[in-house]
């Protein structure tokens, strides 16, 4: 069965792009996209998603403190931080608990890019 | 850093390290009173500064929690590579560190091997020796984006952008004439350390124009932002600091603004020479009034709302002889690869349809097609012995209340109903009396069974098969019928008929 997909980004370009890449080339079934971390934790409570992905510059909610939230109520939940950001935020977010990350940009032309994508991922999906 | 500390260091997970001098010591004397050299923790070996040492234990708490399920260059890239430029007044100059994971014999983590890399130069020195070749390739980047996004959402993020990069002017040209540009230091030193938060929304602004730049393909842009990030990230960093960052980063937002307007002037000569830019603008327009004028419910609307909310409806719509044009082409294509001439006539009952309308039939009509340019049309000299002048295929399109018909017709040799029936028998696909019992009409069917073919023995029907089985095939799945008519020697006609899906057919 295809694997579902949950993206949060406040840039709606950037989730436009994923939404794509997860569909086209993935073979995702994407659920529902979001805007903010509320979103993203009321999406993957609403939608229990295989892997949910999100920025962690949010309005509302940042993705650290929606990724606390997710991961106290679901353990297993699988989260991607996609970002720009490589400082300490991120680095707490994976002591935390998220399975992985992607750097931004979004280079889907690049082909380092893509593959590097696609073997987080297949990282993230091996564990249950 | 150090800079009289390069070469090999151990980085123990305990955070304490093994450093190139105590290494060379062991190396020469890997005696039990050697190992018993006191490692210096990692701040104090490494020189760094307190912060520093926070980020790189940090760091080494997420290699121990981590190292076995996170691959390993996802997380070096996350290490502190320590950029030292600007630090010893040698702008362009940087230091980092490469990480080999060390483990013992039992595979587990033991350490961390970190080899100092003198890179040389910093980015803004890379870039620079890049020269000419490097900003060309962005230019055509810049154009290939331009070309391949459509402008009405490449003008939104370039606005977007634009208004961005003003806002995070503002911000730098507001922190430069407040008081924390110096707090109690002296002149020349610089700091954002006395914000809560300091520089976040300048860097948010970079952040979401390197984003979208990235996502749009605008490269140059979206490394240009990087680097103003880059050096916003060294800015924020506590303490005060006499250096060339906050020069650089200045001069790092006045080209990205210029790197921006360059775009913007590009995208305009591309839509005011290419009408094929403003084509697209307008099909996006198209699209967004017809969608509209779809979701408008028009029974209740005065007559002149009325009709022009049908004609905006109507917008798309086509003539069916401009719709068919594939088929004329597929017509003459194959025409030609046969050495033969045919004309090919559209004509309708009706004005302008959906321009999906043939879509349904795509399928069966190019068989119908093929086949009738392939078998049913003579070659000259026969037509010629015959008598017939320019060979000709006539596709009609007619829509009545409660259904489409699309007739083909070729003037061609025709087919003899007993030859088809002759050969479905021989084929095993009647019994002789079964063909005995049908009349012209349901001879000439036969030719849509999926098993008949007739290669080269029956010329008069000659590869009238396999294309018509799927022709026929694909009109039942859509709820319609095929209907085969001809005479030897007076061509053959073809009728597809079809429901109406959703009004969509109707004029």
């Amino acid at each position: 069965m295809d694997k579902s997909v949950v993206i949060v980004d406040d840039s709606k370009f950037q989730t436009m792009q994923l939404g794509r890449f997860f569909t086209d080339v993935l073979g995702y079934t994407v659920r529902a996209s979001g805007e903010n971390g509320e979103e993203a934790v009321s999406l993957y409570r609403e939608h229990k998603p295989d892997l949910i992905t999100m920025d962690l510059t949010m309005p509302k909610l940042d993705g650290r403190e929606a990724l606390i939230r997710i991961l106290e109520e679901f353990p297993e939940a699988r989260v991607l931080i996609i970002t720009a950001l490589k400082g300490p935020l991120l680095l707490d977010c994976l002591t935390l608990g998220a399975r992985s990350y992607i750097e931004k940009p979004l280079r889907f032309d690049k082909e380092d890019f893509v593959l590097d994508f696609k073997a987080t991922l297949e990282e993230i999906l091996k564990v249950p | 850093m150090h800079s009289d500390g390069a070469g090999i260091f151990l980085i123990h997970l305990d955070g304490t390290v093994t450093t190139p001098a105590a290494l060379a010591a062991l190396a020469a004397d890997p005696s039990p009173p050697a190992h018993g050299l006191v490692r210096p923790a990692l701040g104090e070996a490494l020189g760094l500064t307190p912060d520093q040492e926070t980020g790189f234990l940090r760091w080494l708490d997420l290699v121990r929690k981590r190292h076995r399920d996170l691959r390993w260059e996802k997380i070096v890239q996350l290490a502190p590579f320590l950029d030292v430029t600007g630090d010893k007044g040698r702008e362009g100059v940087a230091t980092r560190l490469s990480y080999r994971k060390l483990e013992d014999n039992e595979g587990n983590l033991a350490a961390i091997a970190a080899v100092t890399v003198e890179t040389g130069s910093g980015q803004s020195g890379a870039r620079a020796s890049d020269g000419e070749p490097a900003r060309r390739k962005l230019e055509i980047r810049d154009v290939l984006a331009l070309a391949a996004n459509p402008p009405e959402t490449v003008g939104a993020f370039l606005d977007d952008a634009r208004m961005r990069l003003e806002s995070a002017h503002r911000e730098w040209e507001a922190f430069l004439s407040s008081e924390e540009r110096h707090p109690g230091t002296v002149e020349g030193c610089w700091s954002f350390g006395n914000r809560d938060n300091p520089g976040q929304h300048l860097f948010r602004e970079l952040h979401m124009v390197k984003g979208n730049a990235g996502a749009f393909g605008f490269e140059g842009l979206a490394e240009g932002a990087q680097e103003a990030e880059d050096l916003l990230e060294i800015l924020r960093l506590p303490g005060p600091r006499t250096d060339s960052v906050p020069g650089r980063l200045a001069r790092s937002l006045e080209e990205l603004r210029g790197q921006l307007e360059e775009i913007r002037r590009a995208m305009k000569s591309i839509a005011g020479e290419g009408q094929e830019a403003m084509a697209r603008i307008m099909r996006w327009k198209l699209d967004r009034l017809v969608d509209a004028a779809t979701g408008i419910d028009a029974s209740g609307l005065e007559p002149p709302v009325r009709g022009l909310v049908e004609a905006s409806r109507r917008l798309p719509f086509l003539s069916p002889a401009y719709l068919a044009r594939k088929y004329a082409n597929l017509v003459e294509r194959l025409a030609h690869g046969l050495g033969k001439s045919v004309g090919f006539r559209v004509t309708s009952n009706t004005g302008d349809i959906h321009p999906e309308s043939f879509a349904r039939v795509d399928e069966a009509l190019v068989h119908i097609l093929r086949n009738m340019v392939d078998h049913g049309i003579e070659t000259p000299s026969e037509r010629v012995a015959a008598g017939k002048g320019e060979a000709e295929i006539g596709l009609e399109y007619v829509a009545q209340e409660d259904r489409i018909l699309l007739r083909l017709s070729d003037d061609g040799r025709g087919m003899d109903p007993e030859a088809i029936a002759g050969r479905s028998v021989s084929l095993g696909l009647v019994t002789r009396a079964e063909a005995e019992a049908m009349d012209d009409i349901g001879k000439l069917g036969l030719i849509f069974r999926e098993r008949f073919t007739t290669r080269s023995e029956a010329g008069m029907i000659s590869g009238r098969g396999l294309g018509l089985a799927l022709a026929a095939r694909s009109v039942k799945d859509r709820g319609g019928n095929l209907y085969v008519f001809s005479r030897p020697g007076q061509g053959a006609r073809f009728a597809i008929e079809l429901p109406h899906i959703g009004g969509k057919d109707l004029p």
